[in-house]
């Protein structure tokens, strides 16, 4: 019976021991820099009271429009090279 | 009926049709309203291309007369000359059919010169119409090749008209967009001053910077009216009419960057005049 108890509280004491000696082993973790986009215009931080003129705001469309216009003009016109035309017609060896 | 009665029905008829047989004979080429650039450019490379066809049956014709010299591939060879001459003359004529059309349908073009290149063109037109008509009359090798002369002689005359045409054409695209720009810079202007009235932010750099981008459409103005200048200078004898289109065509490369200069300005101009002093 004594025996019995003892061997109960030597498990009971190992399992508590064995508690407190596993521990997680911490998992470093990596972050990677991710650099931020740099904004193609630079934001107004403060605007004055002409940044929601109707007049400015219809310019600014209308520049936009002809921006899209300036790029997309065709100044080869290819398509409109006059013909090779053969006009040297003889007989001759 | 009378004899007489029928000599004036006759003479009747004959004066009620004999202004529109005329008319239809000397008239310029009449365009329908449905009839646009895409149609006649199609109706051009279709010809183009049949004339090539026709081209590659010449050559072969032709060395098969050179070579044997019999009646037989003599006969050929008219044949085969022939059919490459109207569909020649009927390529040169689609082509400066697209290229009217082309011209008509680009505005911004200045009416004097707009009708003056209307008119040569449509001479032209009538020209190698007719000159094709006239080609089933050739009764030899011999009259083909002097025909095809006549032909070569007169295209050397339309490529100059041509490339005056092309350059036209290009020269209107950077005036439609230069006068946009124009309008944009007086709107400016506007704004500017009454920024300056108000007195609520400092004017002086935005219209420093309105001068800039009104001194890039003056210099593109400039560059256009070189290529003008440029074009001028080709005549009908220049065997490089091709090279003094393609300085033209520089030149109104140039004036197009002094528009996308200027735009670029006006555009920082704009967020300059939104952003707070």
């Amino acid at each position: 019976m004594a025996t019995v108890i003892l061997i109960t509280i030597l498990l009971l004491f190992s399992l508590s021991l064995g508690q407190k000696t596993v521990r997680p082993r911490p998992t470093p973790t990596f972050t990677l820099f991710t650099p931020q986009p740099m904004p193609l215009e630079t934001p107004v931080s403060t605007s004055s009271g002409y940044g929601s003129d109707a007049a400015i705001l219809k310019i600014e469309e209308d520049l936009k429009a002809i921006n899209n216009d300036l790029l997309s003009t065709d100044l080869k016109e290819a398509d409109l090279n006059p013909p090779l035309l053969d006009w040297n017609i003889d007989f001759k060896q | 009926m009378k004899p007489a009665s029928i000599t004036l029905l006759f003479f009747i008829l004959f004066v009620i049709t004999a202004p529109a047989i005329l008319l239809f004979k000397y008239s310029h080429p009449i365009f329908a309203q449905d009839f646009n650039f895409n149609r006649a450019h199609n109706d051009y490379l279709y010809t183009f291309n049949q004339y090539r066809q026709a081209h590659d049956e010449y050559i072969v014709a032709r060395q098969a007369y050179l070579n044997y010299q019999t009646l037989t591939s003599k006969a050929e060879a008219h044949e085969k000359t022939l059919n490459m001459l109207k569909w020649r003359d009927e390529t040169a004529r689609t082509y400066l059919i697209a290229l009217r059309t082309k011209l008509a349908e680009t505005t911004g073009v200045v009416n004097y010169e707009q009708s003056t290149l209307y008119v040569k063109l449509d001479d032209d037109i009538s020209w190698f119409t007719q000159h094709k008509e006239n080609l089933t009359a050739a009764g030899s090798l011999e009259d083909l090749i002097e025909n095809s002369n006549e032909a070569k002689k007169r295209y050397s005359n339309s490529e100059k008209l041509i490339y005056q045409t092309l350059v036209s054409i290009l020269a209107a695209k950077e005036e439609k967009l230069r006068d946009r720009i124009e309008q944009v810079i007086s709107a400016l202007e506007k704004k500017i001053a009454e920024i300056r009235q108000q007195q609520d932010k400092d004017p002086s750099m935005v219209e420093r910077w309105l001068l800039e981008a009104k001194n890039r459409v003056k210099w593109s103005r400039d560059k256009q009216n070189f290529a003008n200048q440029i074009i001028a200078t080709v005549n009908s004898y220049d065997p490089n009419k091709s090279r003094t289109y393609f300085d033209a065509q520089s030149a109104l490369e140039e004036s197009h960057q002094y528009l996308k200069e200027a735009t670029f300005n006006l555009s920082e101009l704009i967020r300059e005049v939104k952003r707070a002093d």
